[in-house]
């Protein structure tokens, strides 16, 4: 936990997959690292005014829910995180399947 | 390998021998007067007249934009020469491309490169949106040439042209729509909206540049112009969308990027063996806001004059406006029309002009009734001479109407409907359906 940056977006990989994670006071949230606009990597943006921003294009997103603010016809895929002694733990459900996880 | 710069999209690439022309906008006042390119490009001598169109092997256009495919430019163009676009769904470019009389337009897959012979090859590569837009690499001679026009390409597709290793790229960086211009903020936070949009597309153009790794990178397809008298603001750094190139030469350099920025204006020439050569009369370098006050007073009369003599609307606007949206409302499928969920107010001003309400939650099969309905959600005001030519069928991009910045906008609430959007874009319900299949 102490590793993860607060107010900047981190991005995990697993299996080839990438997570994007932000911590902020209010806690941490996750989500495929893909924006639903044009696959950019939202772990390469920023959080402004506490929104997550994607690099390519600028839309931006709730941190809670990953509702985009500026096409709220579009949400990103949000993924369980669990915290305990420490760890941030993201649960990583590849489409199709129910097991894989990524900490940090 | 050369490449000669012709302003908003436009590029004269040579190479292997060969010439490829993209988007050649060639003449001024694009979407019914309004739209000018960056610098008026009769003064350093380029008209669709004298351009050297002989001398063209293949054309590429991009996608329907008038300051991308100008019908008075492709005009004097040789019907037979070849055409290269990319396949888009649905067949509607090809079909208006073929409509204007090229008999050889050739549909390539996005991503697919296409050998031209003697070294010489082309990719071309597809908008990730639903809008036609596509990008185009020419490799010739050892070097590497990337127009990304005004595409928004995915990132993988981004990092496929990275890996190529571009020698020049040319980019655009400033806004070519309606958001935030056309709506009816209050003026303090248009502006407010219309800065943040800016900012934006600077960090945008900084990331692509990034992510494709040029060694020379060109901001480009824009700029416009506004020169009518009455529409001047649109060009103001603090009301507008539209942003000097030089604003993005310096973003570039203070972002530190390996990539050298340069700004070329129309005739500049980039030359892979002696570089940047300067070609383009001297206003063309110099200050932007001065640039736009002259040119507005030297093309104030030809643009009274052009729209004085705009056709005006006929009497059967209102039933024309029924047809139009009841059909094309009326093909969707349920379920798009609920997505879109739009009650749509249209208000028409002029001698023809009327009111209507286009409602998308409506049981059909009429969806088109009289006047505003207070439930609005969307409302477009625009001269009824302007409507008039789309409905009538003279017109084929509805978008254009939008793209003239003579219209009004309101929305409620202000949120983006974007399945309105892509519907008044091409309501074709099958490539509807597909895209709301897969989005």
């Amino acid at each position: 936990m102490s590793e993860l940056p607060e107010g900047k977006p981190h991005r995990l990989e697993h299996e080839g997959y990438g997570v994007v994670v932000v911590r902020t006071a209010s806690g941490v949230s996750a989500y495929e690292d893909v924006c639903p606009h044009a696959g950019w990597r939202l772990s390469d943006g920023e959080l402004v005014d506490g929104l997550l921003e994607c690099p390519g294009h600028g839309w931006q997103f709730r941190i809670q829910g990953g509702r985009c603010v500026d096409v709220p016809f579009y949400c990103l895929k949000q993924l369980a995180v669990t915290q305990a002694d420490g760890m941030v733990r993201v649960e990583w459900v590849k489409p199709g399947k129910s097991d894989g996880a990524a900490a940090v | 390998m050369r490449v000669t710069y012709y302003g908003q999209a436009c590029t004269l690439i040579e190479g292997a021998g060969r010439r490829i022309l993209t988007d050649p906008w060639l003449t001024e006042g694009a979407y019914f007067g309004t739209w000018f390119h960056t610098h008026v490009l009769a003064e350093a001598g380029v008209t669709p007249e004298s351009f050297p169109r002989e001398t063209i092997d293949y054309l590429f256009l991009s996608h329907e934009h008038q300051d991308h495919v100008d019908p008075a430019t492709l005009r004097v163009f040789p019907k037979s020469l070849p055409v290269l676009i990319c396949r888009f769904q649905g067949g509607r470019f090809r079909r208006y491309l073929e409509g204007m009389g090229f008999t050889d337009v050739r549909e390539l897959d996005s991503g697919r490169t296409l050998e031209l012979g003697d070294s010489l090859s082309v990719t071309l590569y597809g908008s990730a949106e639903y809008t036609n837009d596509s990008a185009i690499v020419v490799e010739a001679e050892g070097f590497r040439v990337y127009n990304e026009t005004d595409c928004k390409l995915g990132f993988e597709d981004l990092q496929r042209i990275a890996d190529k290793g571009i020698d020049l790229g040319f980019y655009m960086f400033s806004g070519a729509n309606w958001y935030p211009i056309l709506y009816d903020y209050p003026r303090e936070e248009r502006g407010r909206l219309a800065r943040r949009r800016r900012g934006l597309l600077l960090k945008s153009f900084l990331q692509r540049v990034k992510l494709t790794r040029p060694k020379v990178a060109v901001p480009s397809s824009g700029p416009c112009m506004v020169l009518d008298p009455a529409l001047l603001w649109l060009n103001s750094p603090e009301e507008g969308i539209f942003i000097d190139p030089r604003e993005a030469v310096a973003a570039l350099t203070a972002s530190g990027s390996p990539a050298q920025p340069l700004y070329m204006a129309a005739t500049d020439v980039w030359d892979s063996a002696r570089g940047f050569e300067r070609r383009a009369p001297g206003a063309f370098h110099g200050d932007r806001a001065a640039y736009i006050a002259g040119a507005s007073a030297r093309h104030a009369e030809g643009i009274a004059a052009r729209l004085r003599a705009e056709p005006p609307a006929g009497p059967d606007l209102g039933r024309l406006v029924a047809e139009y949206f009841d059909r094309r409302v009326g093909a969707q499928s349920p379920d798009i029309r609920r997505r879109i969920g739009a009650v749509l107010g249209i208000e028409a001003a002029g001698p023809h002009g009327g009111s209507w309400t286009v409602d998308f939650n409506a049981g059909g099969p009429r969806y088109v009734r009289e006047g505003i309905d207070p439930g609005w959600t969307y409302k477009v005001q625009v001269e009824d001479k302007l409507l008039y030519p789309f409905m009538a069928g003279r017109e084929e991009w509805l978008e254009d109407l939008f793209l003239s910045l003579r219209a009004g906008l309101a929305r409620r609430p202000d949120q983006y409907n974007e399945p309105l959007y892509h519907f008044l874009y091409d309501p074709d319900p099958e490539r509807l359906a597909r895209w709301y299949a897969t989005h």
